[in-house]
Order: C-alpha cells, then sequence, then structure tokens
C-alpha cells in the first residue's frame, strides 16, 4: 500500500475546509448577482482557492516520487503539544491570577522544557531568577512606560 | 517636503523618541542577527506598544526595529553561516567563507557599510521618487487599485517556495481571514457565529503573530533548536576595510543598490529576493566568477547593499499607493491605520508630514546602526550565543501580551493559540506564510474596489477593458501560472539536453 504522504494530507484537508466555508457562505442573506457580487465573492473566491489547490496538492502528492522528510519525529510532536498545553494553562492561569503571578511559573515551565533538549543546563535559582526578572521586566515595559493594561485576575478583581 | 521640516526635526529631537530609536536599533539588530528571528518579527511583537504611542514617536519605533533587522541580518550570515533572515541568504555564500579565512572583521564590515549604503540612498531617492508616483496614483480608480493589489499577492506566490498551488491556498487562507467580521460596503456579518469578539474582524496581531511568530518558535523547538555556536572572534579588529576597496566596489554597489530599489518597489517582492538576484547579476558580471562562493567580497557587498535598498523601494508604493512592498510594510500599513493614517495617494495632502519623517528616519536610522554596529563589532558573536531556553520563553510571553493589549481580553489570546496551531498545521502542509500575510493585509482593500467597481460599472468586464486595469490583471493571472510554466520549460530544458 502507498504510505500517506503530507500533501495527502494537506490537499484532503484544504478540500474539506473549502466545501464547510462555501456552505457557510450559502448562508449569508445579501444575493450575489452578475451585476453586484456582494459579501459572498470574496469568501467563495477562497473557498474555490482551497478546493482548487487542495485538488492540486492532492495530485501531486500521488505522482511525487521524491522521498520526503518527516516534519516532525514523534518525539517532536510530543515536544510541540507539551509547550501547546503548557501556552493553554498559561492563559488559563492568568484569567484567574493574572499577569503577576501566572507568568513566573509560565516562563520557569517554558525554561525548563526548552532547556531538556540542549547541553547547557541553567541552574535552578538561574531560572527563578530568570522567570522573576523577565517578568518583571516585560510589565514595566509595557504597563509603566507605555501605559498598556495587563490582566489582573478574575480572583483579584 | 520644506514645510514638513520642522515637525520632523521636533519629532526626531525629542529625547524620547531618540531612545526609542536607540532601543528600536538594538532590539532590531539582535532580532535580525539570529537565526530564526527577523525584523520583521520585531516589528510584529513590538507593534502593540505603539497604539498608546502619537502617530510620528510611533512611526519612529517601528521603523527603527526595522532597520536594525534589516541590518543585523548579515551577522548571522557572516558568522554563523546560517542567515538571520531570508533577505541575508546570499550573503552566507561568500560571508562565511570569509569568516573560515579568518577574515570575520573584513566581511562584517562590508555587511555593516553595505547595508548602511543600500539603507540610506534608498531613503534618499524614496523620498524623491514618493511625490511622482502619488501624482500617478491619482489617476487610478477602483478598478486598477484592485488590479494592482491582485499582482501584489499573485508575485508573492510567484516566487513563494514550493509550488503554486501552496501559494495560492495561502493566499485563499489570508483571503479568508479578511473575510471575518462586518462585510465592506454591505455590512453583511460574515463567520462571526454571533461571536461578539468577531464582529469586528480577526485582529492582525493575533493572526499574524499566531501563524508566524508562536507557530514558528513551536515548530522549531520540536525540530531541535541548532546547538549554541563557537565563533572566531580574534579576527575582529579595526575597521576592517579601506576607502579603496569600498571604491573598487563602486560599479557592484550601484548596480546593487538601483536591482534592490527597484525589486523594493514591485509590489508584493523585497529584500528576499533582492539579495539573491544582485549576487547572481555581481557574479555574472565578474571578471573571476569562479572566486564567488570562495569568500569573494563582492559576494557579500552585492546582497547586503540589495537587500537593504529594497527598503526605500518598498517604502514608495506603500505610502504612496497604499500597497506593501514586503510583509513589513504590510504590517506598518496596519500599525499606521490604527493611527488614523491611511497611505495611499492622499497621503500627501492628508499627512504629507508623515510620509516625509518615515523616509528621514529611515536615514537617520541607517546612520545609528553604522555607528552602533562599528562600536558594537566585538558583541556580535554574544548576541548569538543567547541559549534558546532563555530567549523563545520571554519571545511567548511578549507574543500573548501583545495579543492581549491589541484586544483588552484574553479570548484574544487563546484565538491567537489557535491561529498558532493552524500555523504549525501550514508549516506541516508547506504552504508559505508570506503569502498570507499579504493576502490578510491587502484583502479587504482589494474587496472594498472589487465591490466598487462592480458598483460603478455592473459588470466585471471593466476589470479587463480598462487598459491598465486589463495589463494588471493578465500580468496577474500570468504571475499565477509561472511557477508551472517555469517547471514545463525546465522539464523541456532537461529533456533537450538528454
Amino acid at each position: 500500500m502507498k504510505k500517506i504522504r503530507r500533501d495527502h494530507v494537506t490537499g484532503l484537508a484544504l478540500i474539506i475546509l473549502g466545501v464547510v466555508v462555501a456552505v457557510l457562505v450559502m448562508q449569508f442573506k445579501k444575493p450575489m448577482t452578475a451585476a453586484y457580487p456582494g459579501p459572498k465573492l470574496f469568501p467563495l473566491i477562497a473557498a474555490f482557492g482551497f478546493v482548487a489547490c487542495g485538488l492540486g496538492i492532492f495530485i501531486e502528492g500521488c505522482l511525487s516520487k521524491k522521498e520526503e522528510k518527516p516534519f516532525l519525529s514523534a518525539a517532536g510532536w510530543k515536544k510541540v503539544g507539551i509547550m501547546f498545553a503548557v501556552l493553554i494553562v498559561y492563559v488559563f492561569l492568568m484569567k484567574y491570577l493574572g499577569y503577576m503571578l501566572a507568568t513566573p511559573f509560565a516562563l520557569f515551565a517554558f525554561t525548563t522544557i526548552i532547556e531538556k533538549g540542549e547541553k547547557t543546563k541553567a541552574g535552578l535559582v538561574s531560572k527563578i531568577i530568570y522567570s522573576v526578572a523577565v517578568t518583571v521586566f516585560i510589565y514595566l515595559m509595557y504597563v509603566t512606560a507605555f501605559g498598556m493594561t495587563f490582566p489582573s485576575g478574575m480572583l483579584f478583581d | 517636503m520644506i514645510e514638513s521640516l520642522p515637525f520632523i526635526l521636533e519629532t526626531l529631537s525629542s529625547p524620547y523618541n531618540i531612545v526609542l530609536m536607540l532601543a528600536g536599533n538594538v532590539v532590531g539588530i539582535i532580532f535580525g542577527a539570529i537565526p530564526g528571528l527577523s525584523g520583521t518579527m520585531a516589528v510584529m511583537l513590538f507593534m502593540p506598544l505603539t497604539y498608546t504611542m502619537d502617530a510620528g514617536t510611533a512611526i519612529v519605533f517601528l521603523l527603527s526595529l526595522w532597520i536594525g533587522g534589516c541590518s543585523g541580518a548579515f551577522i548571522g550570515s557572516v558568522l554563523l553561516g546560517i542567515p538571520g533572515s531570508a533577505s541575508a541568504v546570499a550573503t552566507c555564500w561568500d560571508g562565511y567563507p570569509m569568516s573560515l579565512q579568518g577574515k570575520s572583521g573584513k566581511a562584517l564590515a562590508i555587511g555593516m557599510t553595505a547595508s548602511f549604503t543600500g539603507t540610506f540612498f534608498s531613503a534618499i531617492f524614496g523620498c524623491i521618487l514618493c511625490v511622482y508616483v502619488a501624482d500617478i496614483a491619482f489617476l487610478l480608480s477602483a478598478w486598477e487599485y484592485f488590479s494592482l493589489c491582485f499582482v501584489a499577492i499573485t508575485m508573492v506566490i510567484a516566487i513563494s517556495k514550493g509550488n503554486m498551488f501552496k501559494g495560492l491556498a495561502a493566499a485563499s487562507l489570508g483571503l479568508l481571514f479578511s473575510s471575518v467580521g462586518y462585510s465592506p460596503i454591505d455590512a453583511e456579518p460574515r463567520f462571526v457565529f454571533d461571536n461578539m469578539y468577531l464582529m469586528g474582524g480577526l485582529g492582525m496581531t493575533i493572526v499574524l503573530m499566531g501563524i508566524f511568530a508562536l507557530s514558528r518558535i513551536l515548530v522549531d523547538f520540536g525540530q531541535g533548536y541548532p546547538p549554541t555556536p563557537e565563533v572566531d572572534t580574534k579576527s575582529i579588529h579595526g575597521f576592517g576595510i579601506t576607502p579603496t576597496e569600498v571604491k573598487e566596489q563602486g560599479g557592484n554597489i550601484v548596480r546593487s543598490f538601483l536591482i534592490g530599489l527597484g525589486i523594493g518597489f514591485l509590489p508584493g517582492m523585497g529584500p528576499g529576493l533582492s539579495n539573491l538576484v544582485a549576487y547572481s547579476s555581481a557574479k555574472n558580471a565578474s571578471k573571476d566568477p569562479d572566486s564567488f562562493g570562495k569568500g569573494n567580497p563582492a559576494g557579500v557587498w552585492a546582497p547586503e547593499v540589495a537587500n537593504n535598498a529594497a527598503i526605500g523601494g518598498a517604502l514608495i508604493p506603500m505610502a504612496a499607493l497604499g500597497i506593501p512592498g514586503d510583509s513589513t510594510t504590510a504590517l506598518l500599513i496596519g500599525a499606521l491605520t490604527i493611527h488614523g493614517l491611511e497611505m495611499g495617494p492622499m497621503v500627501f495632502q492628508n499627512s504629507g508630514h508623515v510620509v516625509y519623517l518615515m523616509f528621514v528616519t529611515v536615514a537617520v536610522c541607517a546612520l545609528m546602526v553604522l555607528a552602533m554596529q562599528t562600536f558594537g563589532m566585538r558583541l556580535f558573536p554574544h548576541v548569538l550565543k543567547i541559549p534558546p531556553h532563555y530567549m523563545y520563553p520571554a519571545l511567548i510571553v511578549i507574543s500573548l501580551m501583545s495579543s492581549y493589549v491589541e484586544s483588552g481580553n484574553l479570548y484574544k489570546c487563546g484565538m491567537m493559540l489557535v491561529f498558532c496551531a493552524i500555523g504549525v498545521a501550514m508549516n506541516y502542509g508547506g504552504l508559505p506564510t508570506s503569502s498570507l500575510i499579504l493576502a490578510f493585509v491587502l484583502g479587504p482593500i482589494l474587496e472594498k474596489n472589487m465591490l466598487r467597481g462592480f458598483q460603478y460599472s455592473g459588470t466585471w468586464t471593466t476589470f479587463f477593458t480598462r487598459p491598465v486595469s486589463g495589463i494588471l490583471m493578465l500580468l496577474g493571472i500570468f504571475c499565477i501560472f509561472s511557477p508551472a510554466i517555469r517547471m514545463l520549460l525546465d522539464k523541456r530544458k532537461a529533456s533537450k539536453q538528454q
């Protein structure tokens, strides 16, 4: 059996996306006429682009004889998944605890995850100092220097 | 220009703006030098900081980040053999061999001088040419504007790596994202799903930061960051080049400058292409083409002058037509819109002083960056030694907080994570982000002018029957199919050779 290539997956995903977009566009109220296409035409062009390009990419994937390099190894996907999960947790933590409390923990977690694959390791104390210092620096830069607001946390509102 | 001088002098002499300019240049150089980051990413990350600034200060800060980033890109190319960004790919080919031969000081000095020459003089030329281009732009109406935006997007597809299907798919994705929210002219809600956060459309920071910055950090992490490099610093002493050596490269410098300025001016093109074209033309014009790739200084001069000359070139269509020359000018147009400045032919009537400020800022930044790089030459290797576990966590937090300050709610941070996942998927499928950025930024202009064109004439044929619009449309269609045509020609050539 022929191996599934990245182009096959990409092509199919684009075709499905195109069909979904086209169905959603059909629900717009304003009619599309030859004299004035209205708000439907532009997203329909995108939908057509997805289907046509999806088909093209899929067919190219079938015809290509080149050996495909893996995009990420299983371990690489795991690393990306872990990092993404930490990002989601960080956003949730910010919602409840606010920037100042959530960020040092997030920075500590990111530093620990990233340094795992590296030769040079940062010590525990360095990581704590780094996490607190960067949190304060970013806060001072955005909030104190430029007058922006950062999330204060639902628990402290 | 003369009547704008008091405003320009006042803006550029303000101590606050000088500090911002210095900081922007330093941050830009660091982002430009480190492979994987770029001046474009610096502009994207720090753009939300400018929301509370006045327009003049915002321009000064954003441009200083961009100029620093463009000028710093050669550092990684020369010292590591890894380009800091796409604009310095060709610099690697002779810059790194020079470093291996113990001439890294000379290669760095050439990079600095060439960057300065390209940036400074392109700002002067851009400032002069911009007014004339704006005058011509007055003759353009909705049909021509639509065609021009169409060409800008298709040109990026034509030069996008991989194939035309992937470039087009990425552009379609950009158009879809730009369709979210109320439609122009008819005000019909599209893809909002009764969600109030989507009514106003997807914010530029959220989409671009998620797809361009955060996903890149994640993918690089998954693929494994390269080990912290060892860099030779022993051969860095003195300025490295003499005036005679500069004089010897006169022809190469002028040719590369014109290539950079011209390519930068073309909508959708930019430093990424100009450095490659300038390098190959320098090689073709050389009496000793075999020495290229083995540490020929001309191979560093050409790409560095060209990629920096593209800055002034890209600013011309941005200011005079409201059409970005590359990804960074696309971001700048978005940032300036937030400050109430609409680029385009009317800009000289409404806010001409701002346009002149842009060009003067670019020239001043070029001087500042040259001074910083001259005195900080020995510090460059240390910039490249920042460990990823310290650099990337800070960038992740800055990305998230940038999306927060744009909207003032964490919902948009969550949406940014969705776009980060889309960015990872795009990387997986090999879809180019540059096509998406341009289509996303140009989408609203494209649609507004398309609908206006239909309102005025009631038929699509006008887009082809008006001479300028027709030529541009045909050029755009040719650009879409050019990768396929190129492939067919290559195949025919190969079969003939067999």
